[in-house]
């Protein structure tokens, strides 16, 4: 069995000679030490910059809908034509892909999937494997066009270890908590440019009319910024981390937005997957719906 | 010859004695990582760090600073902060980034910058040189040096285990004078070990060849290089809110809705898309493209133009830390060597 950079890249080649992609979006060797970087490549004769290995860190998704998101309709009735991208997925990006589809930011059919397996990815910085992948429920993407033989490491059996010592924390210590992390908070908005899952078309953030922020770097207009942000994650973040890897000041966004996947779950039974029939948890509305955290708040984990 | 030292151990002390009639702000380390923290009885001063991760820039030209008050029509001006502080262990590039805004914010054009400049006024910026860069810095590429003096008062050099204090300006030699009973005078030995730091440190750090890119740059405009290298941008604002030099800012009137609040200065990005909007909703640099060649043609072509000066000190913060790699040391040898048609 060939390595799968090798056939990562044979598939690549394919894609072009066959005229089925109009450019492909993978990872290329980056210039730091253990690091790699998003590449867009746009023909065969560049097939061989592609790497795939424990370093490729980015969620791919977030250049998506930027290509890939439906024009509105001509006088005519059509639509203007999207590109066909080749795109290499990793299981988180592939959960991020889903969700993407369900709320109909990037139509599927322009896309080339090529699925990789993963066995986790490394942190340059401390050389192991990141808190994410060691939760990672789905290291290998199913709806794939083409998937990589490879090793992938087992999905996790036991689910939000991580966030343990914080739900253990009274509420005042948790508030002190978020308060302190987000205090380190440069308002660069890295986080909310690598996720994929933030595609408004203008952020609330960035609304001048109706202002809902100040534009004062205050621990209350950070918070106001954050709490909007993660909130919008609930039942949709696919705990790839990039906002964690994204931020320079270390903020400890995992945390937030992994309780917010947790209570999405206990909360509502929801947990996002990568099947297209389930629609996107914000996205439905069943009377049944626990709603305890609005009339009992006191009482809710 | 004006050079000190004291010994590494003295440190803290020498601080605390500063402290009297000033803020110090020194290497402090907390749990996770070293910042430029204010003194507090309990810190423990540490000289072991490569850089920061946010440069001195803030202490001087904060990222929200108030202008004015107003209330009922009536407007009220800020006073300028009276503040008096020392930094002590900003790296050279940081320092040299100082310089550089000093140009900025004092000398260009016609209206001087009070704020700023009193901040300045009010402070001695001590320096430590670098004797082991990170990977990720080129100072020297930009005019700076690991053991530079500009836009410092005093430069330390870390020798064995004494630290040299060199200073460079008047305020600086002022504030070594009001503690001379702490200093000993430098040996010529003390003296030696200095300049081989200063031989030494230069070694290690990358070069890049950017001769010839300001010409590049005039005619690069339309170039297709820039779509190229702004492609995988994600279009935060990671790198101009690190950055030294930075100094775009937002103006805004933050009312209270019944007439009265504040005038604010606020930093901006040029990588926001938000930066350039019209009230009309035209928006000239609507692509990243656009916005990425806004930074690097403002840092290596505009204020070469303007202020004689490249406004990047090398510092490397924009290259370590960039979500996606995006290098700019890659990006100008790039447009460096690109044919312009």
């Amino acid at each position: 069995m060939p390595d799968a950079q090798k056939q990562l890249r044979e598939i690549a080649k394919k894609l072009f000679d066959e005229n089925r992609i109009t450019f492909l979006i993978g990872y290329e060797q980056g210039t730091l030490p253990d690091r790699s970087r998003p590449c867009f490549i746009s023909g065969a004769d560049e097939v061989e910059k592609l790497i795939w290995n424990s370093t490729c860190s980015n969620n791919l998704m977030v250049y998506l809908v930027d290509y890939l998101k439906k024009k509105p309709a001509r006088r005519d009735g059509t639509h203007p034509k999207l590109p066909n991208i080749g795109i290499v997925t990793k299981g988180c990006d592939a959960l991020s892909l889903a969700l993407l589809i369900k709320e109909h930011q990037v139509s599927r059919e322009n896309l080339v999937v090529i699925g990789v397996p993963c066995m986790g990815i490394v942190d340059p910085d401390t050389k192991t494997v990141m808190t994410s992948c060691l939760e990672c429920s789905n290291p290998v993407p199913h709806d794939t066009d083409f998937l990589i033989n490879g090793e992938s490491r087992q999905p996790a059996t036991e689910r939000f270890t991580d966030i343990e010592e914080f739900e253990a924390k009274s509420p005042e210590e948790r508030w002190a908590y978020f308060k302190e992390q987000l205090s380190k908070c440069i308002k660069c908005h890295a986080c909310r440019e690598a996720c994929p899952n933030c595609y408004c078309v203008e952020c609330f953030a960035d609304e001048t009319d109706p202002k809902w922020l100040g534009a004062e770097n205050t621990l209350s207009n950070v918070m106001m910024y954050h709490i909007g942000r993660m909130f919008h994650q609930a039942g949709r973040c696919v705990g790839c981390d990039a906002c964690v890897r994204a931020c320079p000041m270390n903020v400890d966004l995992r945390i937030f937005t992994h309780k917010l996947v947790k209570d999405a779950k206990e909360l509502f039974d929801y947990e996002l997957t990568e099947s297209l029939e389930e629609k996107s948890l914000l996205c439905t509305f069943d009377k049944n719906d626990s709603d305890n955290f609005i009339t009992d708040p006191d009482n809710v984990k | 010859m004006n050079e000190k030292t004291i010994k590494k151990d003295d440190i803290g002390k020498l601080l605390r004695a500063l402290e009297k009639d000033r803020t110090v702000y020194a290497p402090i380390s907390d749990d996770k990582c070293i910042s430029l923290s204010r003194l507090s009885p309990d810190s423990v001063v540490t000289l072991e760090y490569e850089n920061f991760k946010m440069s001195a820039k803030n202490f001087f030209f904060p990222q929200c600073e108030v202008l004015c008050t107003f209330r009922q029509g009536a407007v009220c001006d800020v006073p300028v902060p009276d503040e008096k502080f020392v930094l002590f262990g900003v790296r050279p590039c940081d320092a040299r980034s100082l310089m550089l805004m000093d140009k900025l914010f004092g000398e260009f054009g016609k209206s001087k910058d009070p704020y700023y400049l009193q901040r300045r006024e009010n402070s001695v910026v001590i320096t430590l040189a670098c004797s082991s860069p990170c990977s990720t810095c080129f100072c020297t590429s930009v005019g700076g040096s690991p053991t530079g003096k500009d836009g410092a008062d005093i430069v330390v050099f870390e020798t064995g285990n004494k630290l040299l204090f060199d200073p460079q300006t008047s305020k600086g030699e002022k504030l070594m004078n009001s503690l001379s009973e702490m200093f000993a005078p430098a040996t010529r030995s003390d003296l030696s070990a200095r300049n081989k730091i200063v031989q030494d440190a230069e070694k290690m750090i990358e070069t890049i060849d950017l001769t010839g890119l300001e010409e590049k740059l005039k005619n690069s405009f339309d170039s297709p290089v820039w779509d190229s290298i702004s492609k995988i941008c994600l279009g935060c604002g990671l790198c101009t809110h690190q950055c030294p030099t930075c100094h775009c800012f937002d103006m805004t009137d933050e009312e209270d809705g019944a007439g009265s609040g504040r005038r604010i200065r606020t930093w901006d990005s040029c990588q926001f898309s938000l930066f350039t909007l019209h009230a009309s909703g035209h928006n000239p640099r609507t692509r990243k493209t656009h916005r990425m060649r806004q930074r690097i043609l403002h840092k290596f072509l505009y204020t070469v133009d303007n202020l004689n000066e490249v406004f990047c000190v090398g510092c490397g913060r924009c290259v370590r830390n960039c979500p996606i790699n995006l290098d700019l040391r890659e990006a100008l040898r790039r447009l460096r060597s690109e044919e312009n048609k």
